[in-house]
């Protein structure tokens, strides 16, 4: 009988079964000890159930999308912009690239406590933090994109006499759409990491960063654990809707993207 | 890889030119004043963003008057050097995240190769992995200090397991993309498993490990910061944050001018160490 | 008279019409809302202040003010977690126009180049602790050479750890110091990782939980290394809005001589509980000083010796990185003003710099 139902469970469970088998002996062995570090799951399931009912949970998860969804905006449109500008114009490219390239290697967590100073306590600063980080992968992805379509495709549009406005929407922007998606793609991990980061090390406002940092001050480590569970299925929610949504869009390429 | 050299070389000189127009002939002297051109036109934004800043500081344009000017920074940076205080935390954050990423990339690699090499342990492991990923490490952090400790190896732990996931997902990525010919090529030959690995796998895939050792270690650096911010008494992210408490803006300006620099220097070093592989990587499309 | 005298005598004319008419357009264009920030919502969410500004926050003096005078004028409340250094970013980013810190955070801001006044004294006196772990043998700071401590940076009572170790003869790096946010400070010591704490008035509720022991307080020491709060507006706002600056301290005032009413005292201690302090821990904080002394709202020679002290040692120990000067700090004349029009003039007595109080 063991054996039947060792088989229609997928191996895919069993590391995680285990691990939170050796979690819930864990935590109670160290209860005695007072060492409450280890919370067992049943705290962390009624944690939850707590947090849903008081409606905690639903208002931190919509502030930090409110965070994640404004920074991604931001940080898109101008990583958009700033990529198809480099990436079409060697001049720009020439300007600031070097510039860019620079800057890009500071760690968002170190620019921080800039932000902090001069954007302020509230989430426009951690809204500031997304968007900085969100900028860069789109960028970079956006003029390395328009920068890949092949010279053959362009010379066709010049060939046929397209217009300025033409040949970017028939030929450039099709060609980079791929990596342009990719750099989206990169773009959205990084708002929800940015994000996270920014409620912790900015702490100001509901969140679901401040959940987790609340958990280690008053409210109890089993809802820190609540907080990490939740961004964790909201980042794989995410990650599937995004590869459906490039399975859809990139139909035409006839490859992954 | 030494077969593949002189093929390497072979294509690049055949390459076409990225815009579709034939390759000018080269000359000596007019390309040595190229690229001392495209040094000045790169220079030119960011000293003229450094003349706005210094403009900006002095008639406080931004932040109420705590913006530091340039040269404030540059004394600071001056003087933390002289006092050792810079050689100090700048050691103390590249140990961690030298330990770290070393251990974390090695183990995402050797998990790669394991999840690329055997079906079962893909299928057993492969979906919890996909599920953890996507938690930011930095989420862990709060946890993890309780759990862990202030000490050293709880900074370097963290490390491991941000360098550990980027590393071990490129490696997959690279690895899963061997087209099945070339394996058909390596068991026709009786390459033995590791044969197989050493021969075919690792060097097709190494452009994609080549990615994401990189991007492991700007993971790695990231959290590092963020670590020390949290829970330390030495370091780069701590001073950056101690700073922010005492209110001393030019010690942060500092503090994230030698991230960047240290950053780029970390970035132009891995790219040098990979050219070969990413001329690889044209060759394989 | 020729036609430049003419020009002369109309401009004059011109003048003199226009220095009467000037009082009427004196009367400055109300803000639009008054932005208070301070440290420290409660662990329960809902917003909840210490000191004088909790009992403004929780009476509502300024608003029911701003409504009697019919003036449209919001008052908008934020409550900062990460307190001091917290209200400095705010302050710096024009998140906020008056605040209520402590005044070592508030000499770090003017030395980082925040552009504030300080237009009152809030709560003075108020204690730091040092506590170690249970199962700790230490006695003293000297015990604790080489051992870890948790210390919120940039903090009032960092002062007064600074103070201690330098009348012992230590130096910040005899110890590993951890930048320990205070609202975390139960959690850490109970794991374990570090081996004191060096805290405010929340030590009473650790040794209470057995989390830990205090063995040093600055009760043993002279009164200087006391942390104290203070009202705090920007230069902006008040340029800007002398009127309504008035109102604002006229407000606090009301507060303060609220608290002086040793009749309100339970009340008080009722309200500040709501930031997750238990009554009892006040209670015990409290002890050694009326409340008339502690919430003195007024700018005296002790005050401003303390605030040259602070800022003379910080500059001593590296803490502010450019010479300070305190004497521009203050602007106590909208105190003076409203002890007149409210006739508080009997409630305070000025204490000197040795901390005598006048008669």
């Amino acid at each position: 009988m063991i054996a039947a139902l060792y088989k229609k469970v997928p191996a895919g469970l069993w590391p995680p079964l285990l691990v939170l088998l050796a979690w819930e002996i864990g935590a109670h062995l160290a209860a005695g000890r007072g060492s409450a570090f280890v919370v067992p799951l049943e705290k962390v399931a009624a944690a939850a159930a707590d947090l849903l009912v008081q409606g905690v949970l639903q208002v931190d998860l919509g502030w930090t999308l409110w965070r994640v969804a404004s920074g991604f905006a931001l940080g898109a449109c101008a990583g958009l912009a700033f990529g198809a500008l480099t990436g079409a114009s060697g001049l720009a490219e020439r300007l600031a690239g070097p510039l860019f390239h620079a800057l890009r290697q500071i760690p968002f967590t170190g620019l921080v406590p800039l932000c902090a100073l001069f954007l302020g306590v509230g989430s426009s600063a951690q809204i500031g933090l997304v968007t900085i980080a969100v900028f860069y992968p789109v960028a970079l992805n956006t003029a390395e994109g328009l920068r890949a379509v092949p010279g053959s495709y362009r010379e066709l549009g010049r060939s046929l006499n397209f217009s300025r406005f033409q040949q970017w929407r028939r030929i450039m922007l099709p060609g980079a759409l791929p990596q342009i998606f990719t750099g989206l793609k990169h773009g959205l991990a990084f708002a929800w990491i940015a994000a996270v980061a920014a409620e912790l090390l900015i702490t100001a406002g509901p969140g679901l960063g401040a959940l987790i940092e609340s958990g280690t001050t008053i409210r109890g480590f089993e809802v820190s654990v609540v907080g990490i569970a939740v961004i964790g299925a909201c980042g794989y929610g995410m990650s599937l809707a995004v590869a459906g949504l490039e399975a859809r869009l990139l139909r035409w390429r006839g490859m992954k993207g | 890889m030494q077969a593949v050299k002189p093929r390497i070389e072979a294509v690049a000189a055949a390459a076409p030119h990225r815009s579709g127009v034939a390759a000018r002939p080269a000359a000596a002297w007019p390309r040595v004043r190229g690229q001392a051109a495209a040094v000045a036109m790169g220079a030119l934004l960011p000293l003229a963003l450094l003349v706005l800043w210094q403009l900006a500081a002095r008639h406080q344009w931004v932040g109420s008057g705590t913006l530091v000017a340039p040269r404030q920074v540059y004394d600071t940076l001056a003087e933390f050097y002289a006092d050792g205080t810079l050689g100090q935390d700048f050691r103390a954050s590249l140990r961690r995240v030298l330990v770290g990423y070393a251990a974390g990339a090695a183990l995402g690699l050797l998990f790669a190769i394991a999840a690329g090499a055997s079906r079962r342990v893909a299928a057993a492991f492969l979906p919890s992995f996909h599920v953890l990923r996507q938690v930011p490490v930095i989420a862990w952090l709060p946890l993890a200090i309780f759990l862990a400790g202030f000490g050293e190896g709880f900074k370097i732990a963290m490390v491991a397991i941000a360098a550990f996931f980027p590393a071990a997902l490129n490696a997959l990525d690279g690895i899963r993309g061997v087209p099945p010919a070339l394996l058909e090529l390596g068991r026709s030959l009786c390459f033995s498993r590791l044969q197989a690995l050493r021969r075919v796998v690792l060097p097709y895939a190494l452009p994609d490990i080549a990615t994401g050792l990189r991007l492991s270690l700007s993971r790695s650096w990231m959290i590092v910061v963020a670590a020390e911010m949290i829970a330390s008494t030495v370091g780069v992210g701590y001073r950056m944050n101690w700073a922010r408490q005492l209110f001393q803006v030019d010690i942060v300006f500092a503090g994230v001018l030698i991230t960047g620099a240290v950053g780029l220097a970390i970035d132009i070093g891995l790219r040098l160490a990979f050219r070969p592989v990413t001329a690889w990587r044209g060759v394989r499309q | 008279m020729n036609w430049s005298q003419r020009t002369a005598t109309a401009l004059l004319a011109l003048a003199a019409v226009a220095g009467a008419l000037a009082p009427a357009a004196q009367a400055e264009a109300p803000p639009p809302v008054i932005r208070i920030g301070s440290g420290g919502a409660g662990p329960t969410g809902k917003p909840a202040s210490l000191g004088t500004l909790g009992i403004l926050f929780a009476k509502q003096f300024l608003e029911e003010d701003l409504k009697r005078s019919g003036d449209p004028v919001k008052v908008e409340w934020s409550f900062i977690r990460g307190a001091g250094p917290g209200t400095n970013e705010a302050l710096s980013s024009g998140k906020i126009d008056v605040a209520y810190y402590g005044e070592f955070p508030i000499i770090a801001g003017l030395a980082g180049g925040l552009k504030v006044k300080v237009l009152a004294s809030g709560d003075s006196y108020n204690n730091a602790y040092l506590v170690v772990t249970p199962d700790s043998t230490a006695k003293s700071i000297e015990d604790l050479r080489g051992k870890r401590i948790g210390l919120h940076r940039g903090r009032p009572w960092e002062f007064a750890f600074a103070q201690l170790l330098k009348s012992k003869g230590l130096s910040y790096s005899d110890f590993q110091i951890f930048n320990v946010p205070q609202a975390d400070a139960q959690t850490v010591i109970a794991s374990g990782n570090i081996d004191a704490l060096f805290t405010k008035a929340d030590a009473y509720a650790i040794a209470d939980k057995n989390l830990g022991r205090t063995i040093w307080t600055t009760r043993e020491v002279p009164e200087n290394w006391r942390y104290a709060a203070a009202l705090v507006v920007t230069e902006q706002f008040e340029k800007q809005y002398p009127t309504y600056t008035q109102k604002l301290v006229n407000a606090y005032l009301k507060a303060a001589a609220w608290l002086a009413d040793p009749k309100n005292s339970e009340e008080a201690y009722r309200i500040w509980s709501g930031t997750g302090l238990s009554i009892e821990e006040m209670k015990r904080e409290n002890a050694d000083d009326p409340f008339a002394q502690r919430y003195s709202p007024l700018i005296d020679d002790f005050v401003v010796s303390h605030y040259k002290d602070v800022a003379g040692f910080m500059r001593e120990q590296g803490m502010v990185r450019r010479p300070v000067d305190v004497s521009g700090l203050f602007e106590p004349r909208y105190v003076e003003r409203g002890i007149k029009e409210l006739g508080l003039e009997s409630l305070w007595k000025p204490v000197d710099a040795s901390g005598k109080a006048a008669d």
